[in-house]
């Protein structure tokens, strides 16, 4: 087990290498104060403390079930259940340690339990979908084909527009709604399609972004307008509501942005992005330099993303002679 | 000797093989053809314990697991990112608890730069790379999934040379492969696969026939169609 979890150490430290120590200096700070901060909040609270467990179980489920090397585990090490175990347990472990070390030994052993437990989930499979033919919208808007894929969106999206219009007599009840919904939809954009399916779509990195930040712009716009509907009626009022959707659609475009910032690398992007999100939830604390931080940072992935992607367009033909 | 008998597997309730039985013995070379989808990656997977059979029985003679006997070569081999062709062939002997033995001599045969990230590597160096991985492990059975894909005309021959040393050794192979005249080069046995069953298994002295065959039971109605357009 040693050489595995030491071979998962070297590759994570050359890709952080690679993203570079002063970023990662600053993800690290931005993450370790968001993470300890909700931690704290909810090692506080005898009934918020169980959140802990269902939300770290939750994630290193997710990122088990889409982990590309699972088959090749299977295939050359008779033994890596066991492995995937210790490694979640040691990803869980600062974590349990944090509510262990705020007297909550309960929730504390339930997030390791539930962490090591999770690799013993089969992978997730993708079910193609054969009778939807293939069409121009399929082939632009695939984002939106993710989300029809996940069944639980459609129940959620439900359940989060009675719970706004439940609390419309409050402004938090249906504010949280919207920020839900945004933060369900936050996984659609995770993972980078492959390289065989963004070469030929690719002609300038400024017009893919473009069209990629719009189709995440409609799709949003479309879903959340009930609810942002139910939130302008509540003491909100429209002022609110806009302020609220501003800040999810600069969410969304960091999303996308650092998708694309360190592509083809699903870890870099998906760090960067978990930065993005960190950093923009940092602009509701009331300090003034999160936004001079949070415009830095929109500056810097957009750069960074347009750099990322020219990188993959096709040299331009040479100059004919004698022209 | 590996004994698959009557084996059966489908994958959400379409089955994809139907009561297959084949065998491999030790220093013979197996050939296993089909048309895409005939379900020989499937055959494969099953009998490397990827997947589980829905019915029917595959063992070692000796009654030793297949697996811990057995090297898989996949279609599509996967390499973590940053890693270095050596790191990926010793942790393939480590993740087996076999000792890491000097890459240099097999190296010189296969010319693989081992301190080079394994997915800068292009897709033949690929497949020689998790070929060197099995190699060094000394395994009685090999089972290959498209061997030749990816590779150039030297290192196909290069391979088949390694595949005949290999059978002299006396280790039994299954191979998969398109290219029926490498097939029928090298191989002792050959079966067809066609919609998840066995259509044939022809012996060397058959081998002649085989592309008649297949041809006539993969395409009748094309070669129809085909001697009306071209009569």
């Amino acid at each position: 087990m040693n050489y595995y979890l030491r071979l998962r150490f070297r590759v994570l430290g050359r890709l952080f290498r690679e993203l570079g120590w002063g970023r990662l200096l600053v993800l690290g700070i931005f993450l370790v104060l968001a993470t300890g901060q909700a931690l704290f909040t909810a090692a506080a609270s005898a009934m918020l403390v169980w959140l802990v467990p269902v939300v770290v179980g939750g994630f290193v489920l997710s990122l088990h079930r889409r982990r590309s090397d699972l088959d090749f585990l299977r295939i050359s090490a008779p033994s890596f259940r066991a492995w995937l175990a210790a490694e979640y347990l040691l990803l869980s472990l600062p974590v349990a340690l944090v509510l262990l070390g705020r007297c909550r030994p309960a929730a504390a052993l339930a997030v390791s339990l539930l962490a090591a437990v999770a690799a013993l989930a089969p992978p997730a499979t993708v079910s193609a979908s054969c009778g939807a033919g293939r069409s121009w919208f399929r082939s632009v808007a695939f984002e939106w084909v993710s989300v029809g894929r996940r069944w639980w969106m459609g129940p959620s999206w439900l359940a989060l527009l009675v719970a706004a219009g439940a609390t419309r007599a409050t402004a938090t009840g249906p504010a949280l709604a919207v920020v839900s919904w945004l933060l369900l939809l936050l996984d659609t954009y995770g993972p980078a399609e492959p390289l065989a399916w963004l070469l030929p779509a690719l002609t300038r990195p400024t017009v893919w972004l473009r069209s990629r930040i719009g189709w995440a712009f409609l799709y949003f716009g479309l879903t959340v307008a009930p609810l942002a509907f139910v939130m302008m009626r509540s003491p909100a009022g429209w002022g609110g509501t806009l302020a609220l959707l501003l800040w999810c659609a600069l969410v969304l475009t960091m999303l996308v942005l650092a998708k694309y910032a360190f592509y083809p690398h699903a870890t870099l992007s998906r760090l960067t992005q978990a930065g993005a999100v960190v950093v923009a939830v940092s602009i509701l604390g009331s300090n003034p330099a999160y936004v001079a931080l949070l415009t830095a940072c929109l500056l810097g992935l957009i750069l960074k993303s347009r750099r990322q992607l020219a990188r993959f367009m096709p040299a331009a033909p040479p100059e004919p002679r004698g022209v | 000797m590996l004994e698959i008998c009557h084996l059966r597997k489908g994958f959400a309730g379409t089955p994809v093989l139907h009561d297959v039985s084949l065998t491999l013995q030790p220093g013979t070379l197996h050939g296993l053809v089909g048309a895409n989808g005939a379900g020989k990656t499937t055959l494969l997977h099953c009998l490397y314990g990827v997947y589980p059979a829905d019915a029917g029985s595959i063992q070692e003679i000796s009654g030793r697991p297949v697996r811990e006997l057995t090297g898989l070569l996949p279609y599509e081999p996967y390499f973590y990112p940053r890693i270095t062709g050596r790191e990926y062939v010793e942790f393939c002997l480590q993740a087996r608890h076999r000792p890491v033995p000097d890459l240099r001599r097999w190296n010189e045969v296969l010319e693989l730069p081992l301190d080079r990230y394994a997915e800068d590597y292009s897709a033949g160096m690929k497949k020689k790379l998790a070929l060197l991985a099995l190699l060094v492990q000394n395994f009685r059975y090999l089972v290959l999934d498209e061997p030749f894909n990816g590779l150039d005309l030297s290192t196909n021959l290069l391979l088949m040379a390694l595949l005949r040393r290999l059978r002299e050794q006396g280790v039994g192979i299954l191979l998969t492969s398109h290219l029926l005249g490498s097939l029928t080069e090298l191989c002792d046995d050959i079966t067809v696969l066609a919609d998840g069953r066995v259509l044939r298994q022809y012996p060397t002295s058959e081998f002649s026939q085989l592309a008649g065959n297949m041809l006539n039971a993969l395409h009748q109605r094309k070669l129809t169609t085909l001697a009306e357009l071209l009569p």
